[in-house]
């Protein structure tokens, strides 16, 4: 079960930021998404295999935000709460490709170590 | 609620020193959103509203790991260009504010000095006074007023004498005052031997002190500046002094 270490510049947590920017990328392929969503999400499709703290996707969400993979816009619910939706750019959409890639290269690597290709 | 969620934003905060307020603000609003949305779900969920609180700052992982991760997508120049920004504007308001603030003294005093009365002066000396009149005598010169508020007889320092009160203004509103105005009025022409006085920038109250013989019925007041003269007969009051 995968966890966000402490913010301490290290290897695994740089790998897990990459591996939850993958996740973010193809939760918001297709939808658009608000952060909380995003993480009730995961934990529907992981069921509970995967889990991080919750506050972390933010950092994830601003950096994708700033190198133009993702566009955010406000909205207000029914309840008059501002929330702040997340939307895949073509830019988003080619990182993702991009990651995808990387994901697969990195599984057949691991899968060839440990002898389940 | 509220309370522990605000606690939480304000630790993550801590850690983002380079976000502008706007930036902040964007990112409080998220993080209380995403707080609020967890709390409603445990909450239908059976939880007590205390409970699902702190489940849901707690789920939310370490404040100070979350303010940097935030920090670090914040650009360190800009931040730097703002605080710069910032001290600047600062720096120019208070430039402009300060001279303003000068001006609305100068004002004030003159605007005091046109309706003041000798017991608004306000000047303390060891004079002990025999008698005294209350008189507005005015001295107008090119760009000043003197006005003499108040005459009277009596002693300082063991000598008999006569002190007067007089407060000096410019015309225009907005001049300053001129300390040496006062100065140029003399008793009988002979020189004042103690005076005291205070002042703002746009207005000068003085009084002066000058021996004189005891019974003697009237001195003339002098006002002699630069081509400028004037002349008060004052006669004075000595009671049984005289």
């Amino acid at each position: 079960m995968p966890r966000i270490p402490r913010y301490n510049g290290g290897a695994e947590m740089k790998q897990n930021m990459e591996h939850t920017r993958l996740l973010v990328l193809s939760l918001l392929h297709g939808q658009d998404m608000y952060g909380y969503q995003m993480i009730t999400e995961l934990e529907r499709k992981f069921d509970k295999t995967f889990s991080m703290k919750e506050g972390t996707l933010y950092p994830i969400l601003r950096s994708l935000e700033n190198e133009g993979a993702l566009r955010a816009y406000t909205q207000e619910t029914e309840a008059g709460r501002v929330r702040k939706y997340y939307s895949l750019t073509k830019k988003g959409a080619a990182l993702l490709a991009e990651e995808k890639a990387r994901w697969r290269r990195y599984e057949q690597a691991i899968n060839s170590v440990v002898g389940l290709a | 609620m509220t309370e522990q969620f605000e606690r939480f934003t304000l630790a993550v905060c801590r850690h983002v020193p380079r976000a502008t307020g706007d930036e902040w603000a964007e990112m409080k609003a998220e993080l209380t959103a995403h707080l609020e949305d967890h709390c409603d779900a445990l909450r239908l969920r059976g939880m007590s509203e205390e409970a699902a609180a702190e489940r849901a700052v707690r789920e939310m992982g370490d404040p100070e790991e979350i303010g940097n991760g935030l920090n670090a997508t914040l650009s360190p120049f800009w931040g730097f260009i703002l605080r710069l920004s910032t001290f600047f504007a600062v720096l120019l308001v208070v430039a402009c504010i300060l001279p303003g603030l000068f001006q609305v003294q100068i004002l004030w005093g003159n605007l005091t000095a046109r309706f003041a009365t000798a017991d608004s002066i306000g000047i303390r000396t060891e004079f002990q006074a025999i008698a005294s009149t209350d008189c507005d005598l005015r001295i107008e010169t090119k760009g000043h007023v003197v006005r003499v508020l108040r005459y009277a007889t009596g002693t300082q320092a063991g000598e008999s004498g006569v002190s007067f009160w007089a407060v000096t203004y410019a015309k225009n509103p907005m001049g300053e005052g001129n300390d040496s105005l006062i100065a140029s009025l003399t008793v009988n022409g002979a020189r004042h031997t103690r005076g005291a006085g205070h002042g703002s920038a746009g207005v000068v109250y003085s009084t002066y002190f000058t021996p004189v013989e005891p019974g003697t019925e009237a001195v003339t007041l002098v006002f002699d500046r630069l081509g400028d003269h004037f002349e008060f007969e004052l006669p004075l009051d000595w009671g049984d002094a005289a």
